[in-house]
C-alpha cells in the first residue's frame, strides 16, 4: 500500500520555503515515513525546531509542532519531555543552529542521554542567512563570510555526540532516502539521546560558491564520499580525506535515560515523605494522652 | 528554614517564593544557578520531587528559559528564577514566551550591575529590563512585592495572572527581599488569587490567546512559532495580520491594566507630600513617615506592587492630590522617570532619593528629603 | 520593644547559624523575628555578618538603626560591620581575633571565644553555640530555656549534647570577663 502522506502532512501550508531541489525535503519525507514505521499516534508526537532552513520543518507536519529560537530547539524540547516523558519528542535542526549558537545544549542533552531525537540537516553552510561558513563547513571551502576560503576547521558531528554521550548515533546522507530512514528508525526507536546526522545539499549557498551549483550534481558528490561503516576502518587516513562513514555508528544502553532516572529519585523522595509522615504519626500516637482537668474518663 | 507555629512561618524570600509557587501549582522548574537566586532552585530541587513535579538544572540561563517554555507547553505551571545578568540572557526566550502566548513565571532576585555587578547586594535597576528587555514591541505583567506576605501572594498571582493573560509574568525582588528571613502567616486560599489548572483558564481567558489555546498533545496538533503568525498559529508576513496580533499582545494586557493593578497606600488622605515607591525602599519609607508624621508632616507612601503595567492614571491623580512627590530607589531614577511621565508636565515637584552601591536606603535619608521638601513647600 | 542583634565574624564561624538560632527562638516565642545575612565576596573566609531583629510589634524598617547587641570574631569584619553602634550597645569581641576597636564610647566584653570552645569543646565547630551562651546572658530576650530548646530541636543530631556544653560554657565565661571601655582594650593590646 502506498505511504499516506496526506495524513502527515498540512497541505494547506505548501508550498513550502525551501529551494528546488533542497535536501530537508527527502529528510523530512524519510522522518514521518520512520515515525508512521514505529507505529506513533501524531498526537503523542512532539516535533521541535530553532532557526534556520531545516526549522522550518515542523510548519509542515501535523502534530504537535514547535518553532523555537535559533539554536534552542534542545531546551524547549527538554522541558517538554520532562513535563510529559510519556510523549514522543524529536527535534530537527541544522549544522549552525545544533553546533554553533545551540553547541552547548548539544552536549549537554548527549550527557543528560535524556530520550529525545535530534535530526540533524547538515549542509555545511548557514542557507537562510545567505550562505555565512557554519563549523562544519570544510576548511578551504567559500562562504558568504569566507571570500578567501574558510580558515575554520570544521567539527565531525557524530564524534562530538558520541564523546558528550549519545548513546546512539547514526550518519546517512540525502542520496539515500531508504537507508535513511531505517537510521532514523533506529533513533527514534532508541530509548535515550539518539542523533542522526544527515549530509545534505545547499547548492544554492554552499553549491554555488563550490563548484556545485547543480542539485543532483551535489546530491551525488556527497552520495559518492559516503562509505560503509564497514569499510571505512579499512581506509587509510589519505583515503579518509574528504569522505565519511555513514551507518550506525555508535550504539549502547548501558547508560540510564534521564526522565527515566528523575522518576527514579521522585519516587525515592515521596517515599522518604511517606516516611517522615509515618514516623511523625507514631510519634504522636505514643504520646501520653493528657485529659482536661474534669475530663471525664474513657469507659471500656 | 523551617518553623512553623500556628500557621506562622519563618521563611527567607526566596523559600516563600518556592512554597508559594508550589501551592500555585507549579510542577516545573527550570534554572541555573546564580546569585542571589539560587535558593529557590535549591528548594524546588528538594520539593518539587516530592510533589511529583519536574525540577531540572539546565546548562545555562537561556537553556533555563527553553524548558520552562518546553514544559508550559507540554502543560506544566512552570517558574524559572534568576538575577542580573541571568535575566539579560533569558531576554531572548522571554519574547519567544510573549510571542507564543505562553504561560510562565519568571523571578528576578536583583542585584547590582551592570554586568557582573554586585553579585551579593540588592539592587533595583533591572525594573526597566523587565519592560523592555526583549526586543519587539509587547507587554509584559511585572509585579514587585515587598512584605513576606505579599511575595506569597503575589507569586501566587503572577501564577494566576499567567495564564489569565497568556504570557510571562516577571516578579521582581530583590537581593534583600530574597535573603532575609521574616516571621509571617501563610495566606489562606481566600486571600490568594485563584488557582486553577490550564483548563479552567479556557472559559475565562480565550479571548486572551491569538493562538489556539491548546497546549500539546490534547490533540488539536497545534503549531507555535516565534514567527509572526496567523489566528492558527502559523506563520504569516501580511502586514493587516501582523499588526493586528501586535496590537492584541499590547492591548489585552494594557486594556486589563486597572483589574491587574495593586498599590499599598499609607496615609495618602491628607498628604501634601507622596513618597512613591516600589519593593526594598517602601519600609524605610514607611519608618520615615512615621517619624515625619510625628512631627506633623503630612506624608504618605505610594507603593507599587504592580510595576508593569504601570498604575499611570492612580499616579497622575495622587500627582494632582500632592505637592511634592519623592521617589526613593535602588537605581538611578526609573520610577521616578515613570512618574514624570504619569504627571504628564504637571506643576508638581518630583524628587529623587537614589542609592546605590549595594546598601539600602535608610529611613533617614527619606525623612531628610521629606523635611527638605517641606520646608520649601 | 524592637532588639537589635549582630553576630559577625567570617565565613564559615557560624556565625550565620548562631543568628538563624536566635531568630528562630523568637519566631516560635511568637515574637516578629527577621534575620538577614550580609554576604561579601566570599562566604569561606571573607567578612560576614547576621542581623536579627526582634520586636512584638510589626517590623516596619527591616535593617538594623540602632544595634543592642554586637559579637565580633574576626577584624577584617569588625572594619566591616560595627557601624550602627550606639553608646549603649553590648558589643563582645574575641581579643584573639579582634585586636583594634579604635574610639568609641561603649564598654566591650573581651572574652577568648575561640580558646573557650577549644577547651571545653575541643572542636571550633561549636564556636556558634558559645556566642549563643554569651547572648542569651548578656541580652535579656530569648529565655535561656527557649535557647536551649532551639538548639535541641535544630542542631544536627549527634552534636547536641556538644552544643549545648558549649552554650553553657559560653554563658558561664560572661562572669568571669568583666566588660571594659575602649581605651583600657586599646592599652591592653599595646602591653601584648
Amino acid at each position: 500500500m502506498a505511504f499516506d502522506y496526506a495524513t502527515w502532512l498540512r497541505p494547506e501550508m505548501m508550498p513550502h520555503i525551501w529551494c528546488p531541489g533542497c535536501g530537508i525535503g527527502i529528510v523530512l519525507k524519510s522522518l514521518v515515513r520512520s515515525m508512521d514505521a514505529c507505529g506513533w499516534d501524531q498526537d503523542t508526537i512532539g516535533f521541535v525546531s530553532g532557526i534556520g532552513c531545516t526549522s522550518r520543518a515542523p510548519g509542515y507536519v501535523d502534530m504537535n509542532t514547535l518553532h523555537t529560537t535559533h539554536g534552542r530547539a534542545l531546551t524547549f524540547a527538554t522541558g517538554l519531555k520532562m513535563a510529559k516523558p510519556s510523549s514522543n519528542v524529536v527535534v530537527m535542526a541544522g549544522d549552525g543552529d545544533s553546533a554553533a549558537i545551540g553547541g552547548n545544549h548539544l552536549i549537554h542533552a548527549c550527557r543528560r542521554n535524556i530520550d529525545i531525537t535530534l535530526i540533524i540537516v547538515n549542509n555545511e553552510i548557514y542557507g537562510m542567512t545567505g550562505g555565512q561558513f557554519s563549523p562544519t563547513t570544510p576548511t578551504g571551502s567559500r562562504a558568504a563570510t569566507a571570500p578567501y576560503g574558510n580558515i575554520d576547521p570544521g567539527f565531525d558531528l557524530c564524534n562530538l555526540t558520541i564523546a558528550a554521550g549519545a548513546t546512539y548515533v547514526a550518519r546517512g546522507h540525502v542520496g539515500n532516502g531508504v537507508f535513511l530512514e531505517r537510521l532514523i528508525k533506529g533513533a527514534l526507536q532508541h530509548k535515550g539521546f539518539s542523533v542522526v546526522e544527515v549530509m545534505s545539499n545547499c547548492h544554492t549557498q554552499f553549491g554555488r560558491r563550490n563548484k556545485h551549483p547543480d542539485p543532483s550534481e551535489l546530491v551525488t558528490f556527497i552520495a559518492s564520499n559516503a562509505v560503509a561503516l564497514s569499510q571505512w576502518n579499512k581506509l587509510t587516513d589519505e583515503e579518509k580525506e574528504g569522505k565519511y562513514p555513514i551507518g550506525v555508528l555508535h550504539k549502547v544502553a548501558n547508560r540510564p535515560e534521564y526522565c527515566e532516572s528523575y522518576h527514579r529519585m521522585s519516587e525515592h523522595a515521596q517515599q522518604r515523605v511517606r516516611d517522615a509522615a509515618r514516623k511523625i504519626a507514631e510519634a504522636e500516637s505514643m504520646k501520653p494522652k493528657t485529659e482536661p482537668a474534669g475530663g471525664h474518663q474513657i469507659e471500656d | 528554614m523551617s518553623g512553623n507555629t500556628n500557621g506562622r512561618v519563618f521563611w527567607a524570600g526566596n523559600e516563600i517564593i518556592a512554597e508559594a509557587a508550589l501551592r500555585a501549582g507549579c510542577n516545573f522548574y527550570g534554572g541555573y544557578p546564580i546569585t542571589p537566586s539560587s535558593e529557590i532552585a535549591a528548594h524546588l530541587s528538594l520539593r518539587l520531587p516530592q510533589v511529583g513535579g519536574a525540577f531540572i538544572q539546565m546548562e545555562d540561563e537561556i537553556a533555563a528559559m527553553g524548558a520552562v517554555i518546553g514544559a508550559a507547553l507540554g502543560g506544566a505551571k512552570a517558574l524559572t528564577a534568576t538575577s542580573g545578568p541571568g535575566f539579560s540572557l533569558k531576554q531572548e526566550n522571554i519574547g519567544y514566551a510573549v510571542m507564543s502566548e505562553t504561560p510562565c513565571v519568571i523571578v528576578n532576585v536583583q542585584r547590582g550591575g551592570p554586568s557582573t555587578g554586585l553579585p551579593t547586594a540588592p539592587a533595583q535597576s533591572d525594573i526597566m529590563q523587565a519592560r523592555w528587555g526583549t526586543h519587539g514591541d509587547h507587554s509584559i505583567i511585572c509585579l514587585t512585592p515587598l512584605y513576606p506576605r505579599e511575595v506569597y501572594s503575589e507569586t501566587v498571582r503572577a501564577f494566576h495572572l499567567s495564564e489569565m493573560y497568556r504570557t510571562p509574568v516577571i516578579i521582581m525582588i530583590d537581593e534583600i527581599i530574597g535573603h532575609t528571613t521574616e516571621s509571617f502567616a501563610v495566606p489562606s486560599d481566600s486571600e490568594l488569587a485563584p488557582i486553577q489548572p490550564r483548563s479552567w483558564y479556557e472559559k475565562h481567558a480565550a479571548q486572551n490567546s491569538w493562538r489556539p489555546f491548546h497546549d500539546f498533545y490534547q490533540g488539536k496538533h497545534i503549531h507555535i512559532t516565534g514567527l509572526s503568525h496567523t489566528q492558527k498559529g502559523f506563520a504569516t508576513t501580511q502586514p493587516e495580520v501582523v499588526h493586528a496580533s501586535l496590537m492584541h499582545l499590547v492591548n489585552k494586557i494594557e486594556d486589563d491594566q486597572p483589574k491587574i493593578e495593586l498599590n499599598e497606600e499609607y496615609m495618602l488622605d491628607d498628604a501634601e507630600i507622596a513618597v512613591v515607591s516600589f519593593g526594598s525602599p517602601g519600609r524605610a519609607a514607611r519608618a520615615a513617615i512615621d517619624q515625619a508624621r510625628k512631627q506633623g508632616i503630612k506624608v504618605g507612601s505610594f507603593r507599587l506592587l504592580t510595576f508593569w503595567p504601570f498604575p499611570t492614571a492612580r499616579v497622575r491623580k495622587l500627582v494632582d492630590d500632592v505637592k511634592a512627590v519623592i521617589v526613593p530607589e535602588m537605581n538611578m531614577g526609573m520610577l521616578r522617570g515613570e512618574v514624570e511621565r504619569a504627571a504628564m508636565r504637571r506643576d508638581v515637584q518630583l524628587v529623587g532619593v537614589n542609592r546605590m552601591g549595594g546598601v539600602p536606603i535608610e529611613p533617614q535619608e527619606i525623612l531628610d528629603a521629606i523635611m527638605e521638601v517641606k520646608r520649601g513647600l | 520593644m524592637r532588639t537589635e542583634i549582630r553576630f559577625a565574624g567570617v565565613g564559615g564561624q557560624g556565625n550565620l547559624l548562631a543568628g538563624e538560632w536566635v531568630a528562630l527562638a523568637a519566631h516560635q516565642m511568637g515574637l516578629n523575628a527577621l534575620q538577614s545575612p550580609t554576604y561579601t565576596a566570599q562566604v569561606r573566609g571573607g567578612p560576614t555578618s547576621v542581623d536579627v531583629l526582634i520586636d512584638k510589634d510589626e517590623i516596619v524598617y527591616p535593617r538594623l538603626t540602632d544595634l543592642n547587641f554586637f559579637l565580633c570574631l574576626a577584624q577584617n569584619a569588625w572594619s566591616y560591620f560595627a557601624r550602627q553602634l550606639k553608646p549603649k550597645s553590648v558589643v563582645v569581641i574575641d581579643p584573639n581575633l579582634v585586636t583594634d576597636v579604635g574610639e568609641g564610647p561603649q564598654m566591650i566584653y573581651s572574652i577568648p571565644i575561640i580558646q573557650i570552645t577549644k577547651q571545653k569543646v575541643e572542636k571550633p565547630v561549636y564556636t556558634s553555640a558559645v556566642s549563643l551562651g554569651i547572648f542569651c546572658r548578656l541580652i535579656d530576650v530569648i529565655p535561656q530555656k527557649e535557647m536551649i530548646r532551639v538548639i535541641e530541636e535544630n542542631a544536627p543530631s549527634g552534636t547536641v549534647e556538644k552544643n549545648l556544653m558549649a552554650f553553657h560554657a559560653g554563658w558561664e565565661s560572661v562572669s568571669q570577663y568583666a566588660s571594659v571601655s575602649r581605651s583600657e582594650l586599646a592599652k591592653k593590646v599595646e602591653h601584648v
